[in-house]
């Protein structure tokens, strides 16, 4: 059974959708990750125009039993999902980086046993 | 039968058009027209194959221009100079 089509969607003549997405709201960055998870499943085009905020998202079955409407909707959601992600990404990014960087400093990561020990010891076995 | 699109320069990078050319040579020929700052204009003819099979075999194309593109943008992977020749 067909799902009903979403109301901001547009049915193309070659049997393709189009979601218009605006960059106002969706980063250019959040676009291209929510198309990269979706390139297996279908085929996109992007289609832009010079000085416009709108990018057009043409979306294709691959397969004739494919659901082309359910395939824009988890589209969408996934356009949220990864508008999300980037902006708690850009909010938490200052106290991830001190975390990080905490971490290293209390990780002694090197091992100085061989390049301070005394030539007598000679932890590398150098010596002939 | 061919098909004419307009590729968006924000986009969809020039060296990565360049590329899946290349890599698509054995199944299509795609000619470059209309150059600009801002896009470019292609047009793809798939070779020897029935209606249904261009189509797919442009969509094809295009989708993998797009993953080039994605990596691109996203990765930062840059394509061989080898491309470009």
């Amino acid at each position: 059974m067909a799902s009903t089509q979403l109301s901001w969607t547009h049915t193309l003549q070659d049997d393709a959708l189009l979601i218009s997405v605006n960059l106002d709201l969706y980063s250019l960055e959040a676009l291209f990750r929510a198309c990269y998870s979706f390139t297996d499943r279908c085929y996109i085009f992007l289609d832009h125009t010079e000085d416009s905020s709108i990018v057009n998202v043409h979306l294709a079955k691959k397969s004739p039993n494919g659901d082309l409407t359910t395939l824009a909707g988890e589209f969408s959601n996934e356009l949220i999902d990864q508008k999300v992600r980037l902006d708690i990404s850009a909010q938490t990014r200052t106290i991830r980086e001190l975390i990080v960087a905490q971490a290293f400093t209390e990780a002694d990561l090197l091992d100085r046993s061989a390049s301070e020990a005394d030539y007598h010891q000679d932890p590398r076995g150098i010596a002939t | 039968m061919s098909t004419r699109l307009y590729l968006s320069g924000l986009l969809y990078p020039r060296p990565c058009i360049h590329e899946a050319i290349l890599a698509y040579a054995h199944l299509c020929s795609v000619e470059i027209c209309d150059e600009t700052l801002a896009g470019c204009s292609i047009e793809v003819e798939a070779h020897n194959s029935s209606l249904t099979d261009a189509s797919r075999v442009s969509r094809e194309f295009l989708n993998y221009v797009l993953d080039l593109s994605l990596e691109h943008h996203l990765l930062g992977k840059r394509v061989t100079e080898q491309a470009h020749t």
